[in-house]
C-alpha cells in the first residue's frame, strides 16, 4: 500500500508584522491541504482563514481545554476559526494545524480541522465547516483586530 | 529531499527499554512528527523531554475518559506528559500518539501539538490533547521519552519524521 504523499507547496516567515498572509493559486492536484502556523500577534487576538475571499458560509464545532476548565460550543464566524478560548498572545508560543479535506473537489461542503495550541491558555480542537462546494484556490489568513507578529510561520503542504 | 521523510524507527525489544530517544537529529529540516505506539510495564505517564533538559515545560491538557471531560496544566515542569498504556489496561492492547514539534532547529522557543489514544477495552480509557512548550531558544537535537518507572513493554515503537517546508509563494500584506 503506497504511504501518503507529502508535498511542500509554500511557505513565509514574516520580516515584519502583517495583517493578512494569503497563499493563492493553490495547485489543486492533491487531496488535501495541511497549513501550519506558529507564532504569535502584535497583541492578544484571534484570527481566521478566509476561503477564495469569501466570508460567509462558515460554522465550527469547539472544544478546549484551559487547564482548569473544559468547555464545547457551536458558532458561525466568517472564516475557518483558528482559536476560540483565550488570545493569540505575543509571545510566539502559538501553534495550529489545519487540515483542509477534500479541498478541491466540488461535490461536497469543505471540512476543516483545526489544532490549536496556546501553553498559556488553552489546547483546542475546532471542527469548521465551509457550506460551499467550490474548489478551494485560495486561503488567507488574517488576525482579526491587530497583526501576525514578526517571526511568525506559515507552511502550506499538499497530501495525496 | 522528501518533504516528510522517515528518520528513525526505534522498536523495543525483549525485556523492554526504560526510555527511547532519538539522538544526533538531523538540523535539515523544518517541524519534526513523533509517531508513537506503546504499553508500559506499569502505570504510569509518558514523558517527554529534549536536549536532555528537565527545565522548561509548560502544557495544557484536554483529557475525555468516556463518562467525563477534564483540563489540566502543567508549568515550567520538568517534562511534558500525557496518560499512556498502563499495564492494568487489556493486554495486547497499545496506546498511540502523534507530537508535532514545530520550528525545531529555530532559535525560539518550541511548541508542540500532541494527540493521543489509549485503550481498555469496555471501560473508560484516555482521549487527550495537548499544547506544549519547551520554554528554551536551542535547536532540539534530541528526544527523550520516559517512564516515572517501569519500561516500555516489547513491541513498543516509536517513529521520528522530518518535514520541511518549501518556499515563496505566498502574499503578505
Amino acid at each position: 500500500m503506497a504511504t501518503a504523499q507529502y508535498t511542500a507547496l509554500a511557505n513565509v516567515t514574516l520580516a515584519s508584522s502583517a495583517a493578512t498572509v494569503t497563499f493563492s493559486s493553490i495547485n489543486g492536484t492533491y487531496r488535501d491541504l495541511m497549513l501550519v502556523i506558529n507564532g504569535g500577534a502584535t497583541s492578544g487576538d484571534n484570527a481566521r482563514v478566509q476561503i477564495n475571499g469569501s466570508t460567509t458560509g462558515y460554522s465550527m464545532m469547539h472544544m478546549y481545554g484551559s487547564g482548569s476548565s473544559t468547555a464545547s460550543t457551536f458558532d458561525t464566524y466568517d472564516g475557518v476559526l483558528l482559536k476560540y478560548n483565550g488570545s493569540i498572545t505575543t509571545a510566539l508560543t502559538y501553534n495550529a494545524i489545519a487540515h483542509f479535506m477534500d479541498y478541491s473537489a466540488t461535490d461536497k461542503q469543505k471540512a476543516i480541522l483545526v489544532r490549536t495550541n496556546t501553553s498559556e491558555n488553552s489546547v483546542e480542537a475546532i471542527a469548521n465547516r465551509w457550506g460551499n462546494t467550490a474548489a478551494i484556490t485560495s486561503l488567507a489568513i488574517k488576525t482579526v483586530s491587530y497583526s501576525w507578529a514578526a517571526g511568525t510561520t506559515f507552511a502550506l503542504y499538499g497530501v495525496k | 529531499m522528501a518533504t516528510k521523510e522517515l528518520i528513525q524507527t526505534i522498536t523495543v525489544g525483549s525485556g523492554g527499554a526504560a526510555s527511547i530517544e532519538f539522538t544526533s537529529i538531523p538540523q535539515n529540516a523544518t517541524d519534526l512528527l513523533l509517531v508513537l505506539s506503546e504499553r508500559h510495564s506499569v502505570d504510569g505517564n509518558t514523558r517527554l523531554t529534549f536536549n536532555g533538559s528537565s527545565a522548561g515545560y509548560t502544557m495544557k491538557r484536554l483529557s475525555g475518559t468516556g463518562s467525563s471531560a477534564n483540563s489540566n496544566e502543567y508549568n515550567s515542569g520538568s517534562f511534558i506528559y500525557m496518560e499512556g498504556q498502563d499495564n492494568s489496561y487489556t493486554a495486547s492492547i497499545f496506546g498511540n500518539a502523534c507530537i508535532y514539534i514545530l520550528n525545531y532547529t529555530a532559535s525560539t522557543n518550541k511548541s508542540i501539538s500532541w494527540d493521543s489514544v489509549t485503550e481498555n477495552n469496555s471501560t473508560t480509557a484516555d482521549q487527550q490533547i495537548i499544547a506544549g512548550l519547551w520554554a528554551n531558544s536551542a535547536a532540539i537535537t534530541q528526544i527523550t521519552l520516559g517512564l516515572p518507572s517501569g519500561v516500555f513493554t516489547q513491541y513498543s515503537t516509536a517513529s521520528l519524521y522530518k518535514i520541511t517546508k518549501g518556499s515563496g509563494g505566498a502574499t503578505v500584506s
